[in-house]
């Protein structure tokens, strides 16, 4: 294989999704709109034209490793399946070299009832390995899965993430050129995935990669270059810092703006809520440190929580509450006024009450806000309890795993003690 | 298309691989197995035997109708399955066109390979009941391989051309065992020509399968060569299908993943 030259050339290409009336309804309709006078309300709407692609012009060149970042409906789909072959531009040229495997869902075209064993030779086959060269990896396919022992049973008993493990696999040994991959490292469990990372490390050392994720330190970790769709177009197309830093400014904004338009969005639906009613938590607002309504956070921001109240009624020692939880409803952090031993002075009719948490250190994730208020520290009979009462999300900025980012440091501390030397000290 | 043919060449470990899975679905997961290649067209010549030769009376001009029958029921049944089994193939593979790139019309022409095979067990037990039949052996029976692949080169076509037509125009799904009905009751399987009124003959024998089945039945029950008429009309016939319907296959492929 030649290490240099382009491996992927897109000149001016544009793909265009056409929705056609398919039917014979439609066709009679059309028809009689046409000849029958067209008075407006039966006009038939005009083809939907979706552009998924619009003017990508971008050579790859060999052994590049390219990231491909965007919301969904973006076009990275569409990229990968132009490269792959499986879709024809609408206008543009595009020349791929070399032998392409598209990584694009793993098993595809698994035959559900036939066993591991023989689907190993026929998503090779798909794939477009002939059947020495499956021989010839077939031992490597099927250490690297883990699936010795279920080689022989249909792969309709398989669970999804052996299903997804023997694809990998088998994806992984086809000697490609060109390597399509579109969110498949993220499957199986933690140690598969671990072995599938290693795997495409060694794999984009011999092949151009074009690699499509949500998982950002994914993309700064494997890629040498992003492109960053928007609308079908290419806004970005460079070093993955700047990619993914001018990617998540656009993803903010936007967001944002949705906020804005679709406020209130205090409550999602079906969300519970319980309590008398003496007073009422109206709403919580989400805030940053210039006291922004937010919904966008990055790892180490500064967070406020606005709980805005009603007094109804009577109340008695009011206490204020709340929780954020994880979207897998693990509670991660808990407070009270009481806890933190704070006055509660309440306004006449309604006001607000604010916590602040400088430099949060949550992160990647999206989180959900329990807010609360109830009398001495009696959460059984509460005045207002609102679950899901806010919202935000992390963009995954921080390369950490977990849910918080806790401060730590690294040090090798000069050379290792030799075996044995522990023991023998007194 | 001449393109076409290499990348079609490269890939047929999978046509290969496509068949063999299905060959072993099918016989992990039915009772009969690969039996059925033989039961599907023995039972129907009984049955048609049974109706025409003992209800109906049918004269084939002096040969068993047993061998009329089931000569035409084999040949049928090949066109008859391919077209049911390859028509909506495309479609039913909706998840390897839309994720991965091969020449599709690797998967239409894997499903011919399965109904080859029951063609070519079906066409071993027509060879014994020639036997039993102590039916007329001779070297003339040499040219029926070359009629069996005019006959593939005429399936080959229509399959190609239906199954990319199928997943533009769903309707084609519906249709087809009508279809298949009419174009049978209009195809010498288990009458012959000559119960066609003399006027409309040449009408009749528009019907390419009509053609085909014709070239099968001179050496096979009568021990003499088709006509060299009937056998270039058929080859005509197949080599434009197929061509026609491979070209129609690779210009519309692409839009089988934009449909779906």
């Amino acid at each position: 294989m030649r290490s240099s030259g382009v491996a992927i050339q897109f000149e001016d290409v544009s793909k265009c999704y056409v929705r056609r009336p398919r039917t014979l309804k439609d066709a009679l309709s059309r028809l009689l709109c046409r000849f029958g006078g067209n008075n407006g309300s039966g006009a038939p709407a005009p083809p939907e034209e979706i552009w998924a692609v619009r003017n990508a012009d971008f050579a790859v060149a060999r052994g590049e490793t390219v990231g491909i970042i965007g919301n969904n409906g973006a076009g990275k789909s569409t990229v990968l399946k132009l490269i792959a072959g499986i879709t024809s531009p609408t206008s543009g040229r595009l020349t791929v070299t070399g032998r392409v495997a598209s990584l694009i869902e793993l098993g595809a075209g698994f035959n559900l009832d036939l066993a591991g064993r023989d689907n190993i030779y026929l998503n090779g086959a798909v794939l477009g390995l002939s059947r020495q060269e499956v021989d010839r990896h077939f031992d490597d396919i099927v250490a690297f899965s883990g699936l010795a022992e279920f080689l022989d049973v249909p792969v309709k008993y398989y669970s999804s993430g052996m299903y997804a493990r023997l694809g990998f696999s088998i994806a992984a040994h086809v000697k490609a050129d060109v390597i399509l991959t579109d969110e498949v490292l993220a499957v199986g469990d933690a140690p598969f995935r671990r072995q599938c990372l290693k795997k495409f490390e060694e794999l984009k050392a011999s092949a151009t990669v074009c690699f499509v994720s949500h998982d950002l330190h994914a993309i700064k970790r494997v890629c040498t270059r992003v492109l960053w769709l928007k609308n079908g177009r290419i806004q970005f197309d460079g070093a993955p810092e700047p990619a993914i830093e001018a990617y998540l400014g656009s993803v903010e904004q936007d967001r944002e703006r949705n906020l804005r338009e679709a406020r209130p969005l205090q409550t999602e639906p079906g969300a519970g809520r319980w309590g008398s009613g003496e007073i009422e938590v109206t709403a919580v607002d989400i805030l940053d440190a210039q006291g922004r309504a937010r919904s966008v956070f990055r790892t180490f921001e500064d967070l406020v929580v606005r709980m805005h109240y009603q007094v109804n009624g009577p109340v008695h020692e009011p206490m204020f509450g709340m929780n954020i939880y994880s979207d897998d409803g693990v509670c991660i952090h808990g407070t009270n006024t009481v806890i933190k031993a704070v006055p509660v002075r309440l306004a006449e009719r309604a006001g607000t009450i604010d916590v602040r948490y400088p430099r949060l250190p949550l992160l990647a994730g999206t989180y959900w806000l329990r807010a609360g208020v109830t009398s001495g520290n009696n959460w059984n009979a509460p005045y207002d309890v609102r679950d899901r009462a806010g919202k935000f999300v992390v963009q995954p900025v921080q390369p950490d795993e977990g849910l918080i980012g806790l401060d730590h440091q690294w040090s090798t501390a000069g050379p290792v003690p030799e075996a044995g030397v522990l023991e023998k000290r007194p | 298309m001449m393109h076409d043919l290499p990348r079609l060449i490269r890939y047929r470990e999978l046509l290969w691989t496509l068949a063999l899975g299905e060959f072993k679905a099918r016989h992990r997961q039915t009772f009969l197995g690969v039996a059925w290649a033989l039961v599907q067209p023995v039972s129907m010549m009984l049955i048609f035997t049974v109706v025409f030769s003992f209800f109906a009376k049918v004269s084939v001009q002096g040969t068993s109708y047993v061998l009329f029958a089931y000569t035409g029921i084999v040949s049928w049944m090949f066109l008859a399955n391919s077209l049911s089994a390859g028509l909506p193939s495309i479609v039913a593979s909706m998840n390897l066109v839309t994720k991965v790139g091969f020449p599709r019309e690797v998967i239409p022409l894997s499903k011919l390979l399965t109904t080859g095979f029951d063609f070519l067990v079906g066409m071993g037990v027509l060879a014994l009941l020639l036997l039993a039949y102590e039916a007329p052996v001779s070297s003339v029976l040499l040219v029926v391989p070359g009629i069996a692949v005019i006959q593939l080169m005429f399936v080959m076509g229509l399959v190609l051309w239906g199954s990319a037509l199928y997943v533009l125009k769903r309707d084609l799904g519906t249709m087809l065992p009508l279809l298949l009905q009419i174009w049978m009751f209009l195809s010498p399987v288990v009458y012959p020509v000559s119960l066609i009124p003399e006027r409309y003959q040449t009408l009749y024998m528009l019907n390419p399968m009509a053609l085909i089945m014709e070239a099968y039945r001179s050496p096979i029950l009568f021990g003499t060569l088709p006509s060299p008429g009937t056998v270039t009309s058929a080859f005509i016939v197949a080599a434009v299908v197929l061509v026609v319907g491979y070209a129609y296959f690779k210009a519309v492929e692409m839009k089988f993943a934009d449909v779906m």
